[in-house]
């Protein structure tokens, strides 16, 4: 585990969930999703992790968000796993304010998923037509 | 127009010079560009949510589909997430194998984004040189995988098929001639004044800028910042060779063309290498995956235009029960909101095109229409009008 990695941890140790490195250079931290931004912004202004990407993930139960970043010079990817339990509307705080490069996977993990990131400023559709009905989330599993 | 002051420029859907769908609106005082929107969406076709329903093997196949220019990039990063997913170690000799295709893809995209580059410049020159230079590494292609495209080479475990020791000199010899070409367009990109006068000082991104947009590859590299998963978390045989991340400080277009023909030249002594060592590497080209176990996994290559990122969650099953992809033109092509601001209208379609744009890869897709029937290619185009209708309309 690199140095920058154990800040992270001591640094959000009140906010951390649980975390664990699965595989060398992999590690997955699970955090309540109200802290999102809050480890967000430690991760890209502090400690300089590159934003990768936003996976959503239909749980069934609950809608899960992993949000991967990496550092380049490690070459370590870290995810951070947030649980939104509310299926029928589920709702975080976006970091389209705190990262720019977060705004279309924000509006991408919307009309797949449904959840609705307070405080970007478009959540337009991004890939699907204008005219896709509203509420039919095609990554949803209700769909299969 | 609602407002005179006010004036738009629409590029798209259909390119005038690239080959794939996207639209531009570019609102505009003068000959200067003030601002961009960018419209996607146009060839999504669904293919994370396909591969749900495609056993892992099948996967392979499904993410070599997503482009057909970086056709073995998601494959790379799809069979590292499984492998990362299920602890699988590789033979060194498939290690190498994996290495020589995924840089004779970079070389092949990287010729045919400079040809591109020139023939949006209007030196067709440049252009029918590249593409000729590219040959060479097609005709490997084609010898060594069967196909000038598509190759499918790898597979969960190690590669699909084998290259041949005695192919090797061969290969070598077609590697020489690209270097030829190579000096020649260097030579031509750092001394022409006319390439100069187009590019240098167009379309910048800062550092500042590459850290916001968290761009990546070659654009990023442009920029000053020398990441490159390859040499980060060295895979396949990167670990095994001796090479370097080439960067520039300019963050113009210039720095961008710079930056791809010197990677080019160490793509060439990467496969010089990897050849080498195969000569004295022997061993199985695979290992025998039986089942993926439940877990997660994260695979990422080094694609010719960036890192190529897949997420892959299994229950155990012989199929993922998530799959996402991040292209690297996902995140490049939204530093154009930043690059083409100043820009005038006619360096504005370079600009664009200078993050080498691949926007197959961006959406991802087949579409299915929502009352159940199959829709075929005229039914698409006409959604495709039908889009392209409302956005005009929006605009106006």
């Amino acid at each position: 585990m690199t140095s920058k990695i154990q800040e992270l941890l001591s640094e959000c140790s009140a906010r951390i969930i649980g975390s664990e490195e699965a595989r060398k250079g992999t590690h997955y931290i699970e955090v309540n999703p109200a802290y999102i931004c809050e480890i967000a912004e430690v991760m890209h202004n502090k400690l300089g992790f590159r934003f990768i990407t936003i996976s959503g993930v239909d749980a069934r139960k609950h809608i899960e968000l992993i949000y991967s970043f990496a550092d380049d010079k490690s070459g370590d990817v870290v995810s951070i796993k947030t649980k939104l339990f509310n299926k029928k509307d589920p709702a975080i705080d976006s970091l389209s304010k705190l990262i720019k490069g977060a705004s279309w996977i924000e509006r991408e993990v919307h009309e797949f998923f449904g959840v609705k990131f307070a405080g970007h400023q478009d959540l337009n559709h991004l890939l699907l037509g204008e005219d896709w009905p509203e509420g039919d989330y095609p990554y949803r599993h209700e769909n299969d | 127009m609602t407002d005179k002051n006010k004036n738009f420029i629409p590029i798209g859907p259909y390119h005038p010079l690239q080959e794939e769908p996207e639209y531009f609106r570019l609102h505009v005082e003068g000959e200067i560009v003030k601002s961009v929107d960018i419209e996607l969406g146009y060839i999504h076709r669904g293919t994370e949510k396909i591969s749900e329903n495609k056993h892992f093997d099948q996967g392979v196949f499904l993410v070599e589909r997503i482009c057909g220019i970086c056709s073995t990039s998601h494959p790379l990063a799809f069979v590292n997430a499984v492998e990362n997913l299920a602890r699988i170690e590789i033979p060194d000799r498939a290690k190498l194998i994996r290495c020589v295709v995924g840089e004779m893809e970079r070389i092949h995209s990287h010729l045919l984004w400079l040809g591109l580059a020139g023939h949006f410049i209007g030196y067709n020159t440049v252009w029918m040189w590249s593409w000729k230079y590219r040959e060479y590494i097609l005709e490997v292609f084609e010898k060594v995988t069967g196909n000038r495209q598509h190759y499918a080479m790898m597979k969960i475990g190690g590669v699909r098929r084998d290259i041949a020791n005695d192919d090797i000199p061969w290969i070598e010899t077609n590697i020489d001639e690209i270097e030829k070409g190579l000096e020649l367009f260097l030579k031509a990109i750092t001394e022409d004044p006319v390439i100069h006068a187009r590019t240098k000082g167009v379309g910048v991104l800062t550092k500042e800028d590459i850290k916001d947009y968290c761009a990546v590859g070659p654009v990023a590299r442009a920029s000053g910042i020398d990441m490159d998963v390859r040499k980060d978390t060295p895979y396949a045989a990167y670990g095994m060779v001796d090479w370097k991340v080439c960067t520039c400080d300019s963050g113009d277009i210039y720095g961008k063309a710079v930056v791809r023909i010197l990677e080019l030249f160490e793509s060439l002594k990467i496969i010089r290498q990897c050849l080498g060592h195969m000569r004295n590497t022997g061993g199985p080209l695979d290992v025998n995956v039986k089942e993926i176990p439940e877990g997660e996994g994260i695979g990422r290559h080094e694609a010719p235009r960036g890192e190529c990122f897949h997420y892959v969650r299994s229950d155990k099953t012989n199929r993922p029960v998530r799959h996402k992809i991040r292209a690297p033109s996902f995140v490049n092509v939204a530093t154009n909101q930043k690059a083409v601001v100043g820009s005038h209208i006619s360096d504005a379609l370079l600009v664009l095109a200078a993050v080498d744009p691949c926007y197959c890869c961006t959406e991802r897709v087949i579409v299915v229409n929502k009352k159940g029937k199959l829709m075929k290619g005229p039914d698409l185009i006409k959604l495709s009008q039908e889009k392209t209708d409302r956005i005009r309309k929006k605009g106006l």
